[in-house]
């Protein structure tokens, strides 16, 4: 059994349908990439996978559950967490409570050490616990985030262009904590990345969306063998 | 002048307590309530009621009156304004049928007036007041209204305030008005969270209702009457901030009062019947100078402009 699987989904906002039938799955302790050009709804697919867009046919199931109707914030607590593209963290409140929000629902035993492990895997946040999110940098911004998406120990998580508010060093290093991480709380990653190279690198499986669609899917080693996808789509040779 | 002080104090206590409910129900489903008055004409007549027939003091009411009215603001949020707003209605449409909603929530307080007025032989129903009294406080006299009025907009500021920094469900207030999406998506109720919200607002402009029998005649269309200020008062103060929202109503009370107070003195010896017209020429005036009222003003930008200003002299 699948960890997650989507089958058959068509979603959109309102009216305006933007994926058409997806069919995608992720296993226990995998790292799936999705890549594909701007505006071909990697986006639109992690949001709908956690009920924030309007899905008008298809299936999500997760850890054997039929989640496909349930709110978001259910799906929050059944150990599915997301790493939105923008907007990921709250501006008008401290760190600190962005960290607590993001704990909402767990009791305050458990809490604290969650929140004990997160700076002992991300120490540099501990410099502005308490400061206001909208007077840290891009790059603090999305070290929160990351923490606020992780805080939980999820079963599996899903990051929206997790480094593009990074450095390339910092980037890199980010995606090298992302695998430490899989591993060590044995949880599966989705990881939607511009940087398509080290992404299927360090990735197991891939999804190449274009227009909507999913046109490819297989192992990373297979897309980054396949020149002619990695040319026309990713501008990869 | 100490009356028009007192007066204006009192007024501003209960614009306080509207516009922190219109701009709290602003924040959360970007409605500009007009059912929001209705709560406070809601409130006079249960207050009013309950002490007709059992004698309870007006104030001891306020729990009741608090219950009540947030309930009816939470019902109307659960079966209206939520569904509709998830629909992807946009804020004329929100808009209208809260206008729709109001003139019916004042026609139920009308034929409810007349129905008692009726039914008990007691005219005032249709126009009632409260019995205040003078309390001595060292040199001062203030009417015990007031007091209890200013008392008790103190202490919900305070527990407002320490609810939404303190506590992790005010917490997730706040961040559930700044960005419902990512709320869900750690696991937060946002519909509970907004209930909550829709509940407290309706229940304050209830409270208002227990206060403005002791100021004016209270009828079935006095917090109608009232609505516009509170929305004034909403606006000067942002609409994004519930400190703004108690600026906005102080400002706007004092405006009202002591502007008047003042006008209809020498020379000027403005006729009092102007008086409505001063809250809205505040808020144009107010706007004029600062668009985004008052939470727009960049406090930290005026500061460092003072002191580099000095650094600059030096
Ligand atoms: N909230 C929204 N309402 C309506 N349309 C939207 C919304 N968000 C995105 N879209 C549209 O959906 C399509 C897919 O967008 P999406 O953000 O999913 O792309 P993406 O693959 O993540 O792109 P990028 O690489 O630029 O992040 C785009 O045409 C976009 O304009
Ligand atoms: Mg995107």
């Amino acid at each position: 059994m699948y960890l997650l699987e989507a089958k058959n989904i068509s979603a959109g906002y309102g009216k305006l349908q933007i994926l058409f039938n997806i069919d995608f799955f992720v296993n226990d302790k995998e790292l799936v990439v999705i890549i594909g050009p701007n505006g071909s709804g990697k986006s639109t697919f992690l949001k709908t996978l956690f009920g924030l867009t309007k899905i008008y046919s298809g299936n999500i199931i997760f850890r054997g559950i039929n989640i496909t109707r349930l709110k978001p914030y259910e799906r929050a607590r059944i150990g599915l967490a997301y790493l939105p593209q923008t907007n990921n963290s709250f501006e008008n409140l401290t760190v600190k409570e962005n960290l607590l929000m993001s704990m909402y629902g767990i009791s305050e035993d458990i809490a604290e050490k969650r929140l004990e492990e997160i700076l002992l895997f991300l120490p540099k946040i501990k410099d502005f616990m308490n400061r206001k999110v909208k007077t840290l940098s891009g790059g603090e911004r999305q070290m929160v985030a990351m923490a606020m998406a992780l805080i939980r120990q999820p079963n599996l998580i899903m990051l929206d262009e997790p480094t593009a508010a990074l450095a390339p060093k910092l980037a890199l290093e980010f995606l090298n904590k992302i695998v430490e991480l899989k591993e060590l709380y044995g949880m599966s990653v989705v990881l939607v990345e511009q940087n398509a190279k080290k992404a299927l690198e360090i990735g197991d499986r891939a999804y190449v969306f274009v227009a909507g669609k999913s046109i490819f899917s297989g192992k990373t080693e297979e897309l980054l063998r396949d020149k002619h996808l990695m040319q026309t789509y990713l501008g990869l040779s | 002048m100490f009356e028009v002080f007192v007066d204006a104090l009192a007024y501003s206590d209960v614009l306080i307590l509207l516009s922190i409910g219109i701009t709290l129900t602003y924040m959360t489903v970007k409605v500009p309530n007009f059912t929001h008055g209705d709560y406070a004409s809601l409130g006079a007549y249960i207050a009013f009621t309950i002490n007709l027939f059992y004698g309870i003091h007006p104030f001891l009411s306020i729990p009741i009156v608090f219950i009540l009215a947030g309930l009816l603001s939470f019902i109307f949020y659960l079966f209206i304004f939520r569904p509709l707003s998830e629909r992807g209605a946009n804020l004329v449409t929100l808009m209208v049928t809260s206008i729709a909603l109001e003139l019916i929530l004042r026609s139920l307080i009308n034929i409810y007036a007349d129905i008692m007025s009726l039914k008990t032989k007691i005219p005032i129903f249709r126009g009632f007041i409260f019995q205040d009294y003078l309390i001595n406080i060292g040199i001062f006299l203030l009417p015990f209204s007031t007091i209890v009025a200013t008392v008790t907009a103190v202490l919900i500021v305070s527990l407002l305030y320490l609810f939404l920094n303190k506590t992790k469900f005010g917490i997730a207030m706040r961040a559930s008005i700044e960005n419902p999406d990512l709320a869900k998506v750690l696991g937060i109720n946002v519909d509970l969270v907004y209930s909550i919200s829709w509940f407290i607002a309706g229940g304050l402009a209830g409270i208002v209702g227990v206060f403005i029998p002791y100021r004016i005649t209270a009828n079935p269309q006095v917090g109608w009457d009232l609505l516009l200020r509170g929305f004034a008062a909403s606006v000067l103060g942002g609409l994004s901030s519930i400190y703004g929202a108690i600026i906005g109503g102080a400002v706007i009370g004092f405006a009202e009062i002591v502007g008047i107070y003042l006008l209809s003195q020498p020379p000027i010896n403005l006729p009092i019947a102007y008086r409505p017209s001063i809250p809205y020429l505040t808020l144009i005036i107010t706007l004029l100078i600062i668009p985004k009222g008052i939470t727009g003003i960049d406090f930290s930008k005026i500061k460092r402009k003072i002191v580099g200003g000095r650094n600059g002299n030096n």
